[in-house]
């Protein structure tokens, strides 16, 4: 598996594993997780030291751990907008929702498109999933059959030993946007 | 942010006909008027339109924050814009305008390394801003551009001066007012981030007491007192995301004015690298001395000023990254920079931000103490 990622304009290089206890998404006590690490730069001043949690209970996320001295809009990534890696059967996913800014610079998750992610891209978005191990762009319930509120959500799937394709959404759908000034 | 501006801040003149000395000049002229008429605008303006103004316009243009002395900025903005309040402190008429549009103009060539610095060029340049100057009643600008123009001419003359060096002292000033900058805006980050937790958690519990809210008018309807009680506890909720927001925003206004600041002196910093000057500097003068560090065991208090090279020293990656490219020192150093990262990690276990000067002596913060780590063995 390759070590260092280009997503558009940003920079993806694999640091490492390391054993750790941490809080999943959904709260409640630290519990033992193995932290894959990786270095996502790019212009603009983005360094974001980020994770990607595998949780002793089966919870996944990729997370910023450490923003440094990365200006805003990009340093909210801090303690907003973690990726949640879900199971599929043998497989994980997770959704394409991507940071966008709002009035204000404030940024948060918004519901996006292919053909939008693909812009900020600048080339082909299956071309590039692909060639990470991970599946089209398709809906939830597409995906897996989902008949509830969220089915209309994108979402990708990929081997769940792949560790790099969750560190590449993230920073396909975090950084990227914000870096393309994308907007709600 | 209200713009300070020294009244003993004075110009680098050019102490000989050398290109970079004369860059420096340009450079240097620029931002003086970028201070001078920033604190022009805001004197005369924050009392109609408040202390907020800037903040404010640029808020209804749905733009990030400005910031009030960026050369770029002050000229544009009058320029560009027919409607913005900068025209009501300026003078008016048509000639004024190609005025700025020249100087706008001048500005962006020698800021994106395109400009002549030839003494007559620097001429040409200060001349100009000198009748802006006039134009607009800029008193300290008026002051230092008629002193550069007599330096010009005298030097143009074969007259000789002393302080070769002062144009390099003005870089590593620059150079020093990013690394101050960049350590403010950092320290602010984490108020910032605290403030937005804070905002968070309190749109989370509008949004509980709103599904309370109307959780209990389904069961009981309009007329309850119970519904009546939690309408209050739902809008005092909502009060206190309006308050933190506010906060939030005007932290946050801050921090991207820093940060606005912070980019203009890279840019220009950049810019010098760009065309040679600061080479063609220091090969005229390298005045500045190393301290013995021989005896200095790390650890210890520093003493001297701390470096302008900035490194981030990362826990958890346990290396060494420059803060302001974010490439890893092991990229072109190898397992030297892992090894140096390691060695650091015990001195400093929670990492952080380490300063390295020319002389590749290397400082980080301990609480208030800025303490040596020790000698960097390769050249960054």
């Amino acid at each position: 598996m390759t070590s260092e990622v280009l997503v558009g304009a940003i920079k993806i290089v694999y640091m490492g594993a390391v054993e750790i206890k941490a809080t999943p998404i959904r709260g409640g006590e630290p519990i033992a997780a193995i932290q894959h690490l990786s270095f996502v730069t790019g212009p603009d001043g983005i360094a974001l030291e980020t994770a990607y949690l595998i949780f002793s209970n089966g919870d996944r996320d990729v997370r910023v751990i450490e923003t440094g001295d990365t200006p805003s809009p990009y340093s909210r990534l801090g303690h907003g907008g973690r990726l949640g890696v879900y199971p599929l059967g043998k497989m994980h996913y997770c959704e394409t929702r991507a940071m966008k800014l709002g009035d204000k610079n404030w940024s948060n998750l918004h519901r996006t498109t292919a053909r939008e992610i693909e812009g900020w891209l600048g080339s082909n978005l299956n071309g590039f999933l692909s060639s990470l191990g991970l599946s089209k762009v398709i809906t939830r319930e597409e995906l897996f059959g989902d008949e509830g509120r969220r089915r209309h959500e994108l979402a990708t799937s990929f081997e769940s030993t792949n560790f790099m394709a969750p560190f590449a959404i993230f920073a396909l759908t975090r950084p990227l946007p914000l870096l393309k000034g994308a907007r709600r | 942010m209200t713009p300070n501006i020294a009244v003993n801040r004075s110009l680098n003149l050019p102490s000989s006909l050398n290109e970079g000395q004369f860059r420096v000049l340009i450079f240097d002229a620029f931002i003086l008027l970028g201070e001078e008429l920033g604190a022009h605008y805001h004197a005369k303006l924050e009392p109609i339109l408040g202390k907020n103004w800037v903040s404010e316009l640029a808020r209804q243009r749905n733009l990030p924050p400005y910031n009030l002395t960026d050369p770029d900025w002050v000229l544009k903005e009058p320029l560009r814009n027919p409607t913005s309040p900068t025209r009501l402190t300026l003078p008016k008429g048509q000639g004024f305008y190609n005025q700025i549009n020249l100087l706008a103009r001048a500005r962006n060539a020698y800021f994106h390394n395109q400009g002549n610095a030839s003494a007559d060029a620097a001429q040409q340049v200060i001349q100009l801003l000198l009748e802006f100057s006039l134009s607009v009643q800029l008193l300290l600008c008026t002051r230092e551009y008629a002193g550069a123009i007599q330096r010009i001419k005298k030097l143009l003359l074969g007259e000789e001066f002393g302080g070769a060096e002062q144009g390099l002292e003005r870089i590593v000033i620059l150079e020093q007012q990013v690394a101050n900058l960049e350590e403010i805006a950092n320290q602010s980050k984490l108020e910032i981030q605290q403030r937005e937790q804070a905002l968070e958690n309190a749109l989370d519990d509008v949004a509980v007491r709103e599904e309370a809210l109307r959780e209990l008018r389904e069961k009981v309807g309009d007329r309850d007192q119970a519904i009546a009680a939690a309408r209050i506890e739902q809008e005092l909720a909502a009060k206190l995301v309006t308050e933190l927001r506010s906060e939030y925003e005007t932290n946050l206004a801050e921090l991207l004015d820093k940060e606005n600041m912070e980019r203009q002196y890279k840019d220009l910093l950049k810019s010098l690298v760009m065309s040679k000057t600061v080479e063609s500097l220091r090969s005229v003068s390298s005045t500045k001395k190393s301290i013995d560090t021989a005896a200095l065991r790390p650890g210890s208090v520093w003493y001297g000023e701390k470096g302008s090279h900035r490194l981030t020293l990362s826990v958890n990656f346990r290396e060494l990254y420059d803060t302001k490219t974010g490439t890893l020192l092991r990229e072109n150093h190898g397992e030297r920079a892992t090894n140096l990262a390691l060695k650091w990690l015990e001195i400093k276990p929670q990492g952080g931000r380490v300063f390295v000067d020319d002389f590749g002596n290397a400082t980080a913060y301990r609480g208030e103490d800025l303490i040596f780590m020790g000698v960097m063995d390769f050249q960054l």
